[in-house]
């Protein structure tokens, strides 16, 4: 009896339900294949990384995912991740940063390493080379007579310059540890590395900026005469007529390049793999160089300057916790 | 559940109104809900279709005409020449020319002339000529290798103090296919508000794509509501385009060749807001019949139970013996019927009783009659008193005693009244006891009683010789010196007749079968039975005859009637 009832209720109520279901499904149409995607982290600015992705779908109509990100960030982000439901190509970051996390990702030659700089090239193919960084002291026009400027790592550990260096932190800045290498580098002749890193840590005075970005701001808007930074982040500014110019330390300076890299178990490796084939390629290393005011790797285009001395990345990588430890103790930040 | 509901007429009939009501509202609210669910969202697709075909008409249009205009300034060969011209003159020239052949499109773009370097040459944006685009890279590159139709691209970088949305460029080559420099038109978000205005609803966001779903134009509220990267996400994650969860229904169609894509951005026309309204009426119409049902069960069933009830107890009435019992419905319905039917039915018993009464009164009014009239009576009377007249003349006394007292006896009873008073009966009882004296050879006594007052009370002829009698026959049977006492008294406005006899007492099945009237049992004792009948017949059942054994010996037989008096 109560079944039947209840069957009738259902029949009663079943025309309401024809309406309901109207949801939507993925349109056929615009379904992606996988093989159209790539997905790449990126710790580049938006006006590096932009152009060359759009370019590149453009060109391979292949679809990125953009992650974007601090360096260290992504990168223990792909050491968390280890290779499950991670992106493809680590884009960006110092080359010495990629190889500290070179068991997270795969080795990987470009056809067109030959024509690729290999001052600083990953000899197992961790990564691949993407632009040079040089290292210089950029300082205030205004505030600086061009006779006055600093010449050399070495005067900025005169006490001339207490208090007017804006630098930013080691610990969180990727080119900032490599300037601070490249002055203990460079002044080990007759400097200790205490004594060079006693010296500096006395000129800033306490006064450590947090973020890399801050330094050109500092010089610009003349809280402090001098500044040491990337060439890059200078020519951007003085392009914007800021009142600025840089210095290339007369000991020489390094250009440590950053990189891309295959990450371990790349979902969509082949195109992954097209992507930093299309890093290296004329067009965009011409871009670079043209446009976004950085240094190509190609070696037709980075023939030596005469101020560029090596740069030593396996000391780098193997004193790091040793040398900021020290630089945490000087600067009282333990 | 059922077993509460089927207890109980009202709630039965609760459910049924519920059944009948609520469900028939509920299915038709839910239908027309979503009848018209559908018929708005098919209307209001169609109206955002149309919208969409009218976006996308119009931005095909613009494409057009800027195609027939590059193809008109690079065919011109003032224009050309001027691209590399330094002089004034010439470039004036130039100028005048893209100006004229651009009237009616430098509302809607900005045209440039670069040259083959990607040097900008000729410019109607209002910085003029400045600027350069690399030709290996992005939109030149494509436009030098696909020189004969219009590029467009999504606009990256910043290239002049507003933000462009939209390039196009077409390469201009000479006769032997060399490229002496570009046609570049510049979109920027101004433009294409002005293209768009008036094709598209305000509160919808429109936006233009690129073939990688890129945001290359969105309107205020598509940006607020970020279409462009929100879709892209999706379609890169595989994920449904629409979601249920989205407050926007999104709508997208390609335009024709150019690689980009409208999306327009609706809010649903059932937003969540009204369908929860129209939940929330049906749910009080709902409510508001539930109360209705309850109420109209209530005073349905009333309605329904009230006479069943009246008949009901008026029936119980009935059965106890009441006829007087009268429903009196004034309904005119099928329960004023019924309640007639039964008020007439109680009335037709009630005749039909009394007439029954009435009638056995008769049969036993003739039945006495026949009993009295079994012999011819003048003969033996007139007999008996010659018997008596003998008898003195031959002084024979008791022969004379016995003769005048049975004549006295026989005249009574052929006599045609029907009632006596107390004192002919009582000389008719001393007359008979006078004989059975005689017969009985002096073997017993007997004492009357009779008050002055009583003596003119009216009583049935003959109902206390046949209790005499029985005590006599029955009573004193073999018995030396018996003794009959006859007391009439007056006792609560009853007449009592008490005849005592102190003999051997009365069988106890006797006044047994007495107490209970039978009268098949009661042989031998038969008058006892009929002055109990006489007595009921005439006065009714509160009076009659009452038999029982005295504690000294003897029996006491009391016959009650109501005093009447001539």
């Amino acid at each position: 009896m109560k079944k039947r009832m209840l069957q009738a209720v259902v029949c009663l109520l079943a025309p309401l339900f024809i309406f309901g279901g109207c949801g939507g499904q993925v349109q056929e149409e615009y379904r992606l294949e996988e093989s159209n995607k790539l997905v790449i982290y990126t710790s580049h600015k938006e006006e590096i990384y932009g152009p060359i992705v759009r370019e590149f779908e453009e060109r391979t109509g292949i679809w990125v995912e953009v992650v974007n990100g601090a360096t260290n960030d992504l990168l223990d982000r792909i050491k968390e991740e280890d290779g499950k439901d991670s992106g493809d190509v680590m884009f960006g970051g110092g080359v010495d940063s990629l190889n500290a996390y070179r068991d997270y990702f795969e080795p990987y030659v470009s056809s067109k390493s030959a024509q690729l700089d290999d001052a600083y090239a990953s000899p197992d193919g961790v990564y691949t080379v993407f632009s040079r960084l040089p290292i210089v002291i950029v300082y205030n026009k205004k505030l600086v007579i061009s006779a006055g400027t600093p010449r050399s790592w070495r005067d900025l550990t005169n006490s001339h310059w207490q208090g007017s260096i804006a630098f930013a932190d080691p610990d969180r800045s990727g080119s900032s540890y490599t300037a601070l290498l490249t002055m203990i580098q460079i002044l080990s002749e007759d400097m200790s590395e205490e004594e060079v890193l006693e010296a500096f840590v006395s000129n800033l005075d306490g006064d450590i900026l947090s973020d890399s970005g801050d330094v050109i701001e500092e010089v610009t808007a003349g809280k402090k005469l001098i500044g040491i930074t990337q060439e890059e982040t200078v020519l951007k500014e003085i392009d914007q007529n800021a009142d600025i110019a840089m210095i290339y330390p007369k000991e020489g300076t390094v250009a440590v390049p950053d990189g891309s890299a295959l990450i371990k178990n790349a979902p969509h490796r082949e195109n992954a793999e097209l992507f930093i084939e299309f890093t290296v390629s004329e067009d965009v290393q011409r871009l670079l160089e043209d446009r976004l005011y950085r240094r190509s790797v190609r070696k037709e285009a980075a023939d030596k300057e005469t101020w560029e001395v090596n740069y030593d990345l396996e000391y780098s990588g193997k004193h790091r916790e040793a040398i900021l430890a020290e630089w945490k103790e000087l600067t009282g930040q333990q | 559940m059922m077993t509460v509901i089927r207890k109980s007429f009202k709630r039965e009939l609760f459910l049924c109104f519920i059944v009948v009501a609520l469900i028939p509202m509920v299915i038709t609210g839910c239908f027309l809900v979503s009848v018209l669910k559908e018929r708005l969202s098919r209307d209001y697709e169609k109206k955002t279709q149309e919208q969409l075909v009218s976006v996308e008409n119009r931005l095909t249009g613009i494409f057009d005409e800027m195609e027939r205009a590059s193809e008109e300034i690079l065919s011109d060969e003032v224009i050309v020449e001027g691209i590399t011209q330094t002089d004034s003159w010439l470039k004036n020239k130039a100028y005048k020319r893209l100006y004229e052949k651009t009237q009616d499109l430098r509302e809607i773009a900005w045209f440039h002339i670069y040259d083959a370097q990607g040097v900008c040459s000729l410019s109607t944006s209002p910085q003029g000529a400045e600027g350069d685009l690399p030709t290996y890279w992005g939109l030149l590159r494509v436009a030098g290798t696909h020189s004969q139709e219009m590029i467009l691209r999504r606009a990256s970088g910043q290239q002049s103090s507003e933000p462009l949305c939209l390039q196009g460029a077409r390469a201009i080559l000479d006769e032997n296919e060399e490229c002496l420099g570009f046609v570049v038109i510049d979109m920027t978000e101004a433009h294409f508000e002005t293209i768009l205005s008036g094709t598209y609803n305000e509160e919808n966001g429109i936006a233009v794509l690129n073939s990688y779903w890129e945001d290359v134009y969105s309107t205020k509220a598509a940006k607020e509501a970020s279409l462009a990267q929100t879709l892209r996400k999706r379609r890169m994650a595989g994920e449904d385009l629409r979601q249920t969860t989205d407050g926007i229904t999104f709508y997208i169609a390609p335009i024709q060749q150019t690689g980009l894509y409208i999306i327009l951005g609706k809010e649903p026309v059932f937003t969540r807001d009204v369908t929860n309204m129209t939940i929330g009426v049906m749910m009080i119409m709902a409510v508001c019949s539930l109360f209705l049902c309850i109420a109209a069960a209530g005073v349905m069933s009333n309605y329904l139970t009230a006479p069943v009830k009246r008949l009901s107890q008026a029936m119980a009435r009935v059965e106890g013996g009441d006829l007087d019992v009268q429903v009196g419905s004034l309904r005119k319905d099928e329960f004023g019927q019924l309640s007639a039917s039964f008020d007439g039915m109680t009335r037709q018993i009630k005749e039909n009783l009394a007439l029954q009464v009435k009638q056995q009164k008769e049969l036993n009014d003739s039945n006495i009659a026949m009993m009295q009239a079994q012999l011819n009576p003048h003969f033996l009377y007139n007999t008996l008193d010659t018997i008596k007249w003998v008898a003195k003349a031959h002084h024979v006394s008791e022969l004379a005693t016995m003769a005048s007292g049975l004549a006295k006896i026989l005249r009574t009873s052929i006599s045609e009244a029907q009632f006596i008073s107390l004192s002919e009966e009582v000389s008719l009882v001393c007359a008979y006891m006078d004989i059975q004296k005689i017969r009985f050879d002096g073997n017993f006594s007997y004492d009357v009683e009779l008050p002055f007052e009583l003596e003119d009370c009216m009583v049935p002829k003959m109902i206390i010789q046949p209790i005499v009698e029985n005590a006599i026959i029955h009573g004193l049977k073999e018995r030396e010196n018996g003794h009959i006492f006859v007391s009439i008294y007056e006792e609560e406005a009853t007449l009592c007749i008490d005849v005592y006899d102190d003999g051997c007492g009365m069988d106890e099945t006797i006044l047994g079968l007495l107490r209970e009237r039978n009268r098949e049992e009661l042989k031998g004792h038969i008058g006892f039975y009929n002055v109990d009948t006489i007595i009921r017949l005439h006065y009714g059942t509160q009076y009659g005859l009452y038999a029982e054994n005295q504690a000294e010996g003897g029996a006491r037989v009391r016959v009650t009637l109501p005093i009447v008096r001539e």
